[in-house]
């Protein structure tokens, strides 16, 4: 089969790595794979990670064409970040493809695209959204507790999936605004995530070393912004006097001076120990979540499809505090630790205690997590999903392109849909299609 | 040239519109074009299932087809790059007929939408047209007052001429055509009540319904005028119907505004025949012209009664009338030929 990804191509981007994963195995099973790279010009002078096959810019309209022309099947990596999916928007409606989206909220990729198009971003809110959303997401976009306002009311998913003809998610929380707005194939399917040689030992002797005495290393992997609940973790700690005297709170990831001198003072007067370490390269960082005894992947609002970090510290056989909510609720509760959002101080104080008092359940918990995450998030199970969907895909293509005419039509005609809702308008329709839905 | 003509269907139903799409595929052929009629069912009743089958009519794929001559709403929503409109009529309960508080629409919203929906499609069809006639000065009247359109008429012409020979008149008034509400042989019977016992009267058609049939009987008995009115309500065959004209006194046809000329006062002129008709009669009155061509009265009963009995009064100012029907009719030049270019122009 040939496959054309359109995604990020530099190593900075989790979902560039993602994709490096899936362009090796569908290589390994006999695919021809050209890579797109999507993100906005600037970016692409910066050298790529290493695919392996043949790698184009998006900007090279004659050579995307050419390739597309060629492709049974062309897939689009997702996530909320402009910067990076920049070519996928330029690209996305003029072929049929397959969408893996990565974040079910992607207000700041629609907010920075509508900048230049103003007019369909209007359109596309008010149409999901209803009157007054175009202002709305405006005004709000201005604000700091931008996210956090639109999150829920108008995370612009339906604006993307709409122009899929099939959508892969990475967890099912979030789907129904998929399932709405993508006429095709839906599906979720866990995310491809490379698998670290087996860290059994060093979480063994981690859990060891605690038991001696040494620092209790709590770790939060990321941009550091407020959903991540660094605040949450630090007046967790500063709760409990075991956890205020032997706990070290590290922050590795982008934190913003603003942001890393609010976190140190409330650290500081609450008497936490906190260790900003800001961004580290994958060495680095891979000897440090070797190091850490908990990793807490706290979120709110949940935003992510799937979580990177977390399925990055279960691989790494790390004992995981979660929020109970989004992907992360869709972790069995016997591999992490899952935290009630709505008690949230209290219920991490206690989870830490426990795991601090507890290090072979920590460490079982840790196997555990592993153990699933290495069977869940392998690059075969997603490009063996992501075939199956392309399939589906074409099958629904002769429907789907019924469907579009239809609408087409009926929007043509200025038609006021609501009352086309009854079976005698509708029942031959779906005659036709083939359909029940 | 490859001609497709596309126009509705009702199983079982044949009225003008059929006869008109039937001889002009065959008057595309002695054109020497190939000529195929595709007739697609179309049922109004009820109106919720319009629009659906207005999206069938949008997606059925032509091909092998040079040109097409459309006739009907919705057959002229089908997609064609050379496409010609002969428009009998548009969905007229969304018009004129909507206005009159004649249409099936539902009330209200719904409605509503849909009214506005048909019109939109319509507007979005005619602007895909190569080029627009009407088959009548009322239905151009009507396209130009609620789409905007101008149109040229091209009134169809009498398929067989050489039938309607005239000939000596066998004592009664002819009112021929499809039975039904619409074409209000109702009035004509009832008519008869007020007329003078010389007076007589043929009603000759196919009903559309048994309830129609029913209806027209039933009006014959209850005023026991069976000696004076007869009633032959079956399909004639073309000998039997051009026989019936041929041997009139005059020809009557009192439609509620009918959108053309009409074949049967088309063909009654051809014949020599006076005419009879109502002022609300629509397109007839471009042939029926009172004092003219025969009488034009109100649409009542009593008054449809006077002209009846005029027909018989005077014989020769009758056969003058004829002979003026028959003039205005030929002045009109209304032949195939000339049809079949202005329509593949």
């Amino acid at each position: 089969m040939n496959i054309v990804i359109f995604a990020p191509g530099l190593k900075a981007s989790a979902i560039g790595r993602m994709t490096g994963l899936l362009v090796r195995e569908l290589s390994a099973q006999g695919h021809t794979v050209v890579l797109i790279r999507s993100e906005e010009k600037v970016l692409l002078s910066a050298v790529p990670q290493s695919f392996s096959v043949e790698v184009i810019d998006w900007l090279q309209t004659s050579a995307v064409d050419a390739a597309c022309a060629q492709a049974d099947a062309i897939v689009h990596q997702i996530g909320d970040n402009y910067h990076y999916h920049y070519g996928s928007l330029e690209w996305l409606s003029k072929y049929p493809s397959v969408v893996c989206l990565h974040d079910f909220y992607l207000g700041n990729l629609f907010f920075q695209w509508a900048q230049t198009h103003m007019a369909e971003a209007e359109q596309a809110l008010l149409h999901w959204y209803g009157a007054g959303s175009n202002k709305k997401f405006f005004e709000y976009s201005h604000r700091q507790d931008f996210i956090e306002l639109t999150c829920a009311a108008m995370p612009m998913t339906e604006w993307l999936c709409a122009m899929a003809s099939a959508v892969i998610t990475h967890s099912s929380w979030g789907i129904k605004r998929v399932l709405d707005s993508c006429a095709g194939p839906v599906r979720a399917v866990p995310l491809a995530y490379e698998v670290p040689a087996w860290d059994g030992e060093s979480a063994v002797s981690n859990a060891e070393a605690h038991a001696d005495g040494e620092p209790f290393n709590i770790l939060t992997i990321g941009n550091v912004n407020a959903n991540k609940r660094a605040a949450s973790v630090i007046r967790a700690l500063a709760q409990s006097e075991k956890l205020r005297r032997s706990a070290v709170f590290r922050l590795v990831g982008q934190c913003d001076t603003l942001k890393a001198l609010e976190l140190s003072a409330l650290a500081r007067n609450l008497g936490v120990n906190l260790v900003i370490s800001g961004p580290v390269d994958d060495d680095v960082l891979a000897v440090i979540v070797r190091g850490a005894d908990v990793v807490s992947c706290l979120r709110w609002p949940s935003l992510e499809a799937a979580s990177a970090s977390a399925i990055e510290a279960m691989l790494h056989c790390k004992p995981v505090v979660v929020t109970n909510v989004g992907f992360y609720r869709e972790i069995p509760s016997d591999h992490v630790v899952h935290i009630d959002p709505d008690n949230e101080i209290d219920s991490l104080c206690k989870a830490l205690e426990w795991l601090h008092a507890e290090p072979e359940a920590r460490l079982a918990l840790g196997r555990r997590a592993q153990a699933w995450a290495s069977q869940q998030f392998t690059a075969a199970g997603y490009c063996r999903a992501l075939l199956g969907v392309v399939d589906d895909m074409h099958m629904a293509a002769p429907i789907l392109h019924s469907m579009r005419f239809f609408a087409q039509a009926l929007s043509d005609w200025k038609t006021d849909t609501r009352w086309l809702g009854t079976s005698l308008a509708l029942d031959p329709i779906r005659s036709l299609l083939g359909t029940t839905a | 040239m490859k001609v497709l003509i596309v126009n509705n269907m009702a199983p079982f139903v044949w009225g003008g519109a059929e006869e008109l799409a039937a001889n002009l595929e065959r008057n595309l052929i002695l054109a020497g074009h190939q000529a195929e009629i595709l007739r697609v069912p179309f049922q109004w009743e009820p109106a919720e299932a319009i629009p659906t089958q207005m999206l069938m009519m949008r997606a059925f794929e032509l091909w092998n087809v040079d040109r097409v001559i459309a006739l009907k709403f919705p057959a002229y929503l089908i997609r064609h790059p050379h496409k010609t409109l002969w428009l009998v009529h548009q969905y007229r309960q969304a018009y004129d007929l909507f206005d009159a508080g004649q249409t099936n629409l539902p009330p209200g919203e719904q409605g509503e939408a849909l009214r506005s929906m048909i019109r939109e499609a319509d507007q979005q069809a005619f602007a895909e047209m190569r080029s627009i006639y009407t088959i009548s000065d009322v239905t151009k009247a009507r396209l130009a007052r609620y789409n905007g359109r101008e149109a040229n008429v091209l009134v169809p012409p009498v398929n067989d001429p050489e039938r309607f020979i005239g000939g000596e008149s066998q004592g009664y008034v002819l009112a021929a055509g499809r039975v039904n509400a619409m074409k209000r042989q109702h009035l004509l019977v009832e008519a008869m009540r007020y007329t003078s016992p010389k007076t007589k009267l043929l009603v000759a058609g196919p009903p559309d319904s048994a309830a129609d049939a029913d209806a027209l009987q039933r009006l014959v008995d209850q005023h026991d005028l069976g000696d004076r009115v007869k009633l032959d309500l079956r399909f004639l065959s073309r000998d039997e119907y051009a026989a019936y004209v041929n041997g009139a006194q005059a020809v009557a046809y009192v439609p509620y505004d009918e959108d053309a000329l009409a074949y049967v006062t088309m063909e009654a002129s051809q014949a020599g025949k006076a005419l009879i008709s109502a002022c609300d009669s629509g397109g007839v009155l471009g042939l029926a012209r009172h004092g003219e061509t025969g009488w034009v009265a109100m649409p009542h009963p009593e008054a449809l009664a006077g002209v009846l009995d005029q027909a018989f009064a005077d014989s020769r100012r009758t056969q003058a009338y004829g002979d003026g029907a028959r003039e205005r009719l030929h002045a009109m030049d209304i032949n195939w030929p000339s049809t079949v270019g202005m329509l593949l122009q």
